[in-house]
C-alpha cells in the first residue's frame, strides 16, 4: 500500500491539473453550457482536490512513521550532453508542504462558492483556483531547481491571472502587471544563480550543488565571494516572491484580486513559496556566512518595515498584507540564522492562521457589501466598521483566535513558532533578536488595533459622512471601479452563509493547536524537518529556564502592544489622532509605505519609458533618417508606383529578375 | 522528386490560381491555395517519415546540371538545419492562407503570391548549391513586395519600397559574398558541400564573413539594420505578417548558421564576440522600442527583433548545445510571431483599430473578445518565456548555453526578456484589461474558425513546450556538427563519424546522440 502511494504520488499536483483542464476546455469550447453548471464544476474541483488531499495527509503520515525519503525522475529533455530531468521527490519537507497546500486549497475551494456566489467568473475562478494548486502541488515536489523554476513561473502566471481576475477595474488591471513585473525581477535573478551555479557545478540536484560548491571552494576552484554571490542571486527569487524588502511592493497590491486568493496565495502558499526554496536551497546556502546574513538581514529589515505600514492602514486586507509581509520577514530571518525547522514550522502556523484571517477579512467585506454596496474603497475600510461582532459571531471569534495566534500569545500556534525564531535569532546575533522582538510588539499592537475597530465599538458602516469622506478620498482611484448593482441595501451586515463560516471554523483548530506540535520540549515537528545533514540528537536539549525568559519576553511586549491597542481603540483613553499629529513626519511615512512606491516609480517606470521613447526617437530620426535622408526612398516609392499604377506589375517583376540573373552572370564572367 | 515537389507544386498553383477564368467564383482561389498548402503539407508527411537525422548529409538530395558555365546546379538537399525550417513554412502557409478572408480584393493575384513566396522560402531552405539558395532568396522578395505594396496599409508604398531596397541590398551583399568564396578557392562549381573545405587566408574570410553577415544581418534584422522591418508588419496584412516574420527572418538566421558558421567557422570563431555584443544590443533595442509603441503590430514586430537576435547570440556561442538552441529558438519564435500577429489580426478585424490608447477591456465575455484576449494572455507568456510553452525552452537552452562563454551579453539579454514582459502586460493591461468602452461595443462576434488558427498555434506552443524533443531530435546531430571544427571534420564526406572527445574548448566534449536514437 505504502509504496503504491509512493509510486502515485506524482497524481496530487496533476488531480488539479486535470480538474482544471477539464473545465478549462469546458469554458472554451461549450461556455454557456458550463457556465450553467456552475457548482457541478466546482464540485468535480473539489473532489479531485479531496483526492490530492487525502493521499498527501497519508504521505505525511508515512513520513511521519519514519519512510525513507523517496525520489523518481525522468529524462525531460536533453540536447546533446545537456539534460534536464523531472520529477518528485517525497521528504518530510515535501510531505509537510503537501498537507499545507492541500488542505489550505480545500478549505479556500469551499469557501469561494459562498464568496464568488453572484460572480458571473464563478466557473472560471474555480478553473484558476485548481490551475495555482496544481502548480503549487508541482513547486513543493521539485527534487531539481530547473523544475522549481518552471513551476515557480507558473505560480506567478496563476497569481497574475488571478489578481487580475476583475480585469475590468483598472485597480487590479495594474496591480497584476506590477505584482507579475516585480516578480520577473526577482525570477531574473534566480535564472542568473541557477545557470551560474550549473556553470559552477554542473548540476541542477540541490544536494549535488551544495556539495560540489563546497568542494570548489574549499580547493580553490572557485572563489569563495563568487559561489556566495551565486547564492545571493538565486535568494533574489525568494525576495521577489516572498515579498522581501526590496521587492515587496507587489503583495499589498496584489490585495486587489479577490479574497479567496489572498488567503490561499498571499498569504498561505505561493508567498511561502520563497521560504520553501530557502529551505531547499540550504545545502547551499549553509556553508557561506555571506549569504546566510544577507538573508537574516532581510528577513529582518522586512519583518519590521512590513510592522511599521500595516499600523497605519485602514483598508482591513491591505493591513492583513503588511503583516504577511512582516510574517514572512520572521521566517526569511530564521531561514537566515540557521533556524531550519523553526522557519519552516512558523511558514505552517502562519499558513493556517493567515489564511483564516484572511478568510474572515473577506467574511467580513462580504457582510459590509450588503450595507455599503459592492465598492471595495468602501467595504473594506474599517473606518466604516466597527462592532461586527455582534452581526458576525463567528467570523469574530475565529477572528480572534487568529489573532492571538499571530501576536504570539501561548498556548496558540504562532506563540511557539515565533518564540523559536526568536530563540535562534538571539543565538546567530542579539540585534536580530531585538529587531524580531520590537516587530512582536508592532505586530500585537496593529493586529488588536484591526480587532478593535472591525469588531468592537457602534458600527459605523451607515455613517455617510465617512462613506462620503472616503469616496472623496478615493476619487481618482475609485473612478469607474465600484460597480453598485441594484439599491437593496441592508442596515446591517450579516453573518456569512455556512459554506464561508465553515472553512473558518476548521481553520481554526490548527490556528490554535497545530503550535502544540513543535513544543521546545517535545519538538515533533523539528524531529520530523530538520535541515539536511544536521543530526536530530544535536536539538533535542531543552533549556527551561532560557525557554522561559524568551518566551516570558516575547508574550510581555505582544502584551504591552495589545493593552495600547485596547487603550487606543476600545477604550478610547488615548486618541490615536492626537499621536499621528505629534509624530506626523512618521506617520505620513508609515501611511504612505515608507515612499517605496514613489520611488520605483520615479526611478524604474519614467526611466524605462523615457529610454523607450529615446530609442524610438533614434529609431526615426537617427537609423530611418539616414536612410530617408538619400531621398532614394521617395524617388523610387514613385518610380515603384508608376508602374504599379499602370498595372504592370508583372513587367516589373520581370526586370527585377532579370537584373539579379544578370548580375550573376556578369560577375561570375 | 520529393523536394522538388515543396517548391514546384506551389508554384504551379499559384500559375493555376492566376490563370482561373474569370467566370470561376473569387471563392475558388482560396479554396485551391488552401488545397495546394495543405497537398505541401501531406507531401511533407513521408519526407518526414524517411528523414533520418542521424545522418549528417543532405537528404533526399536531387541534382541536376544547370547552367555549367556559371557553375550553377539545380542540387536540393534535406538537412537537420532546414528539415525543421521547411516543415515551419509549409505549416505557416496554410494559417496564412487560412486566415485570409476569401472576400479580398484580387484574390488570384494575392493567392498566387503566397503560394510564390512559400516556394521562395521553401526553395532557399532545401538549397545545396549557394547560387540557388541567392536566386531563391532574393526571388522570394518580389512576391512580398507586391503583397505589402497591393495589400498593405495607409503607407504601404513608402514600406514596400523601403523593404525591396533594405533586401536587395541584403542580397547583393550574400551574393557578393558567394561570388568572392567560389573565387577565391578556385572552385568549379556553387555546391555547398565542397565549399566548405575551403583554405582562404584568414584575411580574405574575415571579408567575404562582414559581407555575408551583413547582408543577412538586414534579413533577420539586426539593429541598426533593422528598421524596414516594423514599417513593413505595420503595412502587411496579417497573413504577411505571419509569413514575414515566422518563416522569412529565418532565412537570415538560416543563413547565419548555414553558410556563417558552415563556410568561415574560423572567422566566425574570431567575430564571434562581437557578434553576441550586436546581439545584445539588438535584443534590448528592439525590447525598449516596443515599450514606447502605441500600435499592437508594432509591439510585436519590436518584440521579433529582440527576439531573433538570441538567435545570433546563440549562434556566436558556437557549442553543440547552443547551435542546437538556435534552431530551437527559432522554431519557437515561429510559432510564437505567428500567433501573435493572427491575433493583433483579429483584434484589428474586429475593432479596426490596434491603438493601445483606443482598445480597452475586450476581455469582456460578452461584448468583447474573451477567447482572443485569453489566448492572447498565453502567447505573450510564452514569448515572455513562461515554462510549458516553447519559449521558455528555446531561451532557457539559448541562455544556457551562451553562459558560460559570454557571460555579460547573456545577463544584458535576459534583462531583455525580463523586458518582454514589460511591454506585453502593457499592451494586454490596455488593450484587453479595464472597462470596455461604449465605443467600442459594436464588436461582431469571432467565428469559431477565426479562431482555429490561432488555437492550433497555441497548443503547438504547449505541445512542443511539454515535449521539447519533438523539435530537438531532428536538428540536434546537424546543429552540433556545424561546430565540430574542420581539422576534426573527416575530410571525405558521408558517413556520420563523431569527433573525439579530446576536442578543442570550443567543441562541447561529449556530443551523444541519445535522443535521436529513440
Amino acid at each position: 500500500m505504502e509504496s503504491f502511494l509512493y509510486d502515485y504520488a506524482w497524481l496530487i499536483p496533476v488531480l488539479p491539473l486535470l480538474g482544471a483542464a477539464l473545465v478549462g476546455i469546458g469554458l472554451i469550447s461549450v461556455n454557456n453550457v458550463t457556465n450553467k453548471l456552475r457548482q457541478l464544476n466546482a464540485v468535480v474541483i473539489l473532489v479531485l482536490i479531496g483526492v490530492a488531499m487525502t493521499m498527501s495527509f497519508a504521505l505525511l503520515w508515512s513520513q511521519l512513521q519514519g519512510h525513507a525519503p523517496y525520489t523518481q525522475s525522468f529524462e525531460w529533455a536533453a540536447a546533446g550532453s545537456f539534460r534536464l530531468t523531472m520529477g518528485y521527490i517525497i521528504d518530510p519537507l515535501t510531505s509537510v508542504m503537501l498537507a499545507i497546500v492541500t488542505s489550505v486549497a480545500l478549505l479556500v475551494m469551499i469557501y469561494t462558492d459562498g464568496y464568488m456566489a453572484h460572480d458571473p467568473g464563478y466557473v472560471r475562478f474555480y478553473a484558476y483556483l485548481s490551475i495555482f494548486s496544481a502548480s503549487m502541488l508541482g513547486l513543493v515536489i521539485s527534487p531539481n531547481l530547473v523544475q522549481v523554476y518552471i513551476f515557480w513561473e507558473l505560480v506567478g502566471m496563476c497569481s497574475y491571472l488571478l489578481i487580475g481576475f476583475w480585469y475590468d477595474r483598472k485597480a487590479a488591471a495594474d496591480a497584476c502587471q506590477k505584482a507579475f513585473v516585480t516578480n520577473r525581477v526577482g525570477d531574473f535573478g534566480l535564472l542568473l544563480g541557477m545557470l551560474g551555479l550549473y556553470w559552477a557545478t554542473g548540476s541542477f540536484e540541490f544536494a549535488v550543488i551544495g556539495e560540489r560548491l563546497e568542494e570548489l571552494v574549499s580547493s580553490g576552484a572557485l572563489a569563495g565571494g563568487l559561489a556566495a554571490f551565486f547564492g545571493i542571486l538565486v535568494f533574489l527569487g525568494p525576495v521577489a516572491k516572498s515579498a522581501q524588502f526590496p521587492l515587496h511592493v507587489w503583495l499589498p497590491d496584489a490585495m486587489e484580486g479577490p479574497t479567496p486568493i489572498s488567503a490561499l496565495i498571499h498569504a498561505a502558499t505561493m508567498v511561502a513559496a520563497g521560504v520553501f526554496l530557502i529551505a531547499r536551497m540550504y545545502p547551499v546556502f549553509e556553508p557561506f556566512p555571506l549569504v546566510m546574513n544577507v538573508i537574516a538581514w532581510t528577513g529582518a529589515l522586512t519583518a519590521f518595515l512590513g510592522a511599521s505600514i500595516a499600523i497605519t492602514q485602514n483598508d482591513i486586507k491591505k493591513g492583513l498584507a503588511y503583516s504577511t509581509i512582516s510574517q514572512l520577514g520572521y521566517m526569511v530571518m530564521a531561514m537566515g540564522c540557521g533556524a531550519y525547522s523553526a522557519g519552516l514550522f512558523h511558514l505552517m502556523t502562519h499558513a493556517y492562521f493567515k489564511a483564516m484571517l484572511f478568510l474572515c477579512s473577506g467574511s467580513v467585506i462580504h457582510g459590509m457589501e450588503a450595507v455599503v454596496g459592492h465598492n471595495p474603497v468602501l467595504a473594506q475600510d474599517m473606518r466604516l466598521m466597527g462592532g461586527l461582532r455582534k452581526y458576525m459571531p463567528i467570523t469574530a471569534t475565529t477572528f480572534l483566535i487568529g489573532n492571538l495566534a499571530i501576536c504570539g500569545i501561548p498556548p496558540f500556534a504562532g506563540f511557539w513558532s515565533k518564540d523559536e525564531i526568536l530563540g535562534s535569532a538571539f543565538g546567530a546575533n542579539p540585534a536580530l533578536w531585538l529587531v524580531g522582538w520590537l516587530t512582536a510588539g508592532i505586530t500585537a499592537f496593529y493586529m488588536f488595533r484591526m480587532y478593535f475597530l472591525t469588531f468592537e465599538g457602534p458600527f459605523r458602516g451607515t455613517d455617510t459622512t465617512i462613506q462620503g469622506e472616503l469616496m472623496a478620498a478615493a476619487g481618482a482611484i475609485a473612478g469607474g471601479g465600484s460597480d453598485d448593482h441594484g439599491d437593496h441595501h441592508d442596515a446591517k451586515p450579516h453573518e456569512s452563509p455556512w459554506t464561508m463560516t465553515l472553512p473558518l471554523a476548521i481553520l481554526a483548530i490548527p490556528s490554535a493547536l497545530i503550535g502544540l506540535a513543535g513544543v521546545p520540549w517535545h519538538n515533533r515537528f523539528e524531529h520530523l524537518v530538520h535541515a539536511p545533514g544536521e543530526a536530530i540528537a544535536a536539538l533535542a536539549e531543552f533549556d527551561q529556564t532560557e525557554f522561559l525568559i524568551m518566551a516570558g519576553s516575547s508574550v510581555g511586549i505582544g502584551l504591552i502592544g495589545i493593552a495600547l491597542a485596547g487603550l487606543m481603540y476600545s477604550q478610547k483613553a488615548i486618541d490615536p489622532k492626537a499621536i499621528a499629529q505629534k509624530i506626523q513626519p512618521l506617520y505620513n511615512f508609515s501611511l504612505n509605505k515608507w515612499y517605496f512606491d514613489e520611488l520605483y516609480d520615479r526611478v524604474f517606470v519614467v526611466g524605462t519609458r523615457r529610454i523607450a521613447r529615446q530609442m524610438l526617437e533614434i529609431d526615426y530620426r537617427v537609423v530611418d533618417g539616414a536612410v530617408n535622408f538619400t531621398g532614394l526612398v521617395t524617388v523610387v516609392t514613385g518610380q515603384g508606383l508608376k508602374y504599379f499604377e499602370n498595372g504592370r506589375v508583372q513587367f516589373y517583376a520581370l526586370i527585377i529578375f532579370a537584373a539579379v540573373l544578370g548580375f550573376v552572370v556578369v560577375s561570375s564572367l | 522528386m520529393l523536394l522538388s515537389a515543396l517548391i514546384w507544386i506551389p508554384v504551379l498553383g499559384a500559375i493555376a490560381i492566376a490563370l482561373l477564368p474569370q467566370s470561376v467564383p473569387n471563392l475558388w482561389a482560396r479554396r485551391m491555395a488552401l488545397a495546394i498548402a495543405l497537398l505541401v503539407l501531406l507531401l511533407l508527411i513521408p519526407i518526414t517519415l524517411g528523414f533520418n537525422p542521424d545522418h549528417l548529409e543532405a537528404q533526399f538530395s536531387e541534382y541536376l546540371p544547370w547552367i555549367g558555365v556559371l557553375g550553377l546546379n539545380y542540387h536540393l538537399g534535406l538537412d537537420g538545419l532546414s528539415f525543421p525550417l521547411v516543415l515551419l513554412n509549409g505549416f505557416l502557409t496554410l494559417v496564412a492562407i487560412f486566415c485570409t478572408r476569401a472576400e479580398i480584393d484580387r484574390p488570384r493575384f494575392y493567392f498566387s503570391l503566397i503560394l510564390l513566396l512559400s516556394a521562395g522560402a521553401a526553395g532557399a531552405f532545401l538549397a545545396q548549391d549557394l547560387l540557388l539558395f541567392f536566386l531563391f532568396y532574393e526571388v522570394e522578395i518580389i512576391p512580398l513586395y507586391f503583397l505589402i505594396a497591393i495589400w498593405g496599409g495607409g503607407r504601404r508604398g513608402y514600406a514596400a519600397m523601403k523593404f525591396l531596397i533594405y533586401t536587395a541590398l541584403s542580397g547583393i551583399l550574400v551574393l557578393a559574398s558567394f561570388l568572392g568564396l567560389v573565387w577565391a578557392s578556385g572552385a568549379k562549381t556553387f555546391d555547398y558541400e565542397p565549399l566548405r573545405h575551403h583554405s582562404l587566408p584568414m584575411e580574405v574570410e574575415m571579408a567575404l564573413l562582414i559581407m555575408l553577415l551583413i547582408g543577412l544581418f538586414i534579413k533577420i534584422p539586426i539593429f541598426p539594420f533593422h528598421t524596414w522591418l516594423p514599417d513593413a508588419h505595420v503595412e502587411a496584412s496579417t497573413p504577411v505578417s505571419v509569413l514575414l516574420a515566422g518563416v522569412l527572418l529565418k532565412l537570415g538566421t538560416y543563413g547565419l548558421i548555414k553558410f556563417g558558421v558552415g563556410l568561415f567557422f574560423k572567422a566566425w570563431i574570431i567575430l564571434a564576440p562581437g557578434l553576441a555584443i550586436l546581439a545584445t544590443i539588438s535584443a534590448l533595442y528592439g525590447a525598449f522600442s516596443a515599450i514606447a509603441q502605441q500600435d499592437m503590430k508594432k509591439v510585436v514586430a519590436y518584440s521579433s527583433i529582440a527576439h531573433m537576435a538570441y538567435i545570433l547570440l546563440a549562434a556566436a556561442a558556437c557549442t553543440p548545445l547552443s547551435m542546437t538552441a538556435a534552431v530551437f529558438q527559432m522554431v519557437s519564435h515561429g510559432l510564437i510571431s505567428a500567433l501573435l500577429f493572427v491575433l493583433v489580426g483579429v483584434v484589428y478585424q474586429k475593432t479596426g483599430t490596434r491603438d493601445v490608447t483606443i482598445l480597452r477591456g475586450l476581455l469582456n465575455p460578452e461584448r468583447g473578445l474573451p477567447i482572443t484576449g485569453s489566448l492572447m494572455i498565453i502567447g505573450v507568456m510564452a514569448s515572455a518565456g513562461l515554462p510549458g510553452m516553447v519559449g521558455f525552452i528555446a531561451e532557457f537552452m539559448v541562455f544556457r548555453a551562451t553562459f558560460a562563454i559570454f557571460t555579460i551579453p547573456t545577463l544584458i539579454c535576459l534583462v531583455g526578456t525580463g523586458l518582454t514582459a514589460v511591454y506585453f502586460l502593457l499592451m494586454v493591461n490596455r488593450v484587453f484589461f479595464g472597462r470596455l468602452p461604449d465605443n467600442l461595443a459594436a464588436i461582431p462576434r469571432v467565428a469559431f474558425q477565426d479562431h482555429l488558427p490561432s488555437l492550433v498555434l497555441t497548443a503547438l506552443l504547449v505541445i512542443f513546450g511539454l515535449q521539447p524533443a519533438w523539435v530537438v531530435r531532428w536538428s540536434e546531430n546537424q546543429a552540433t556538427d556545424f561546430v565540430v571544427s574542420p581539422e576534426l571534420r573527416r575530410p571525405t564526406l558521408g558517413t556520420a563519424v563523431r569527433s573525439p572527445l579530446s576536442a578543442p574548448s570550443l567543441v562541447a566534449p561529449a556530443i551523444s546522440p541519445t535522443l535521436s536514437s529513440d
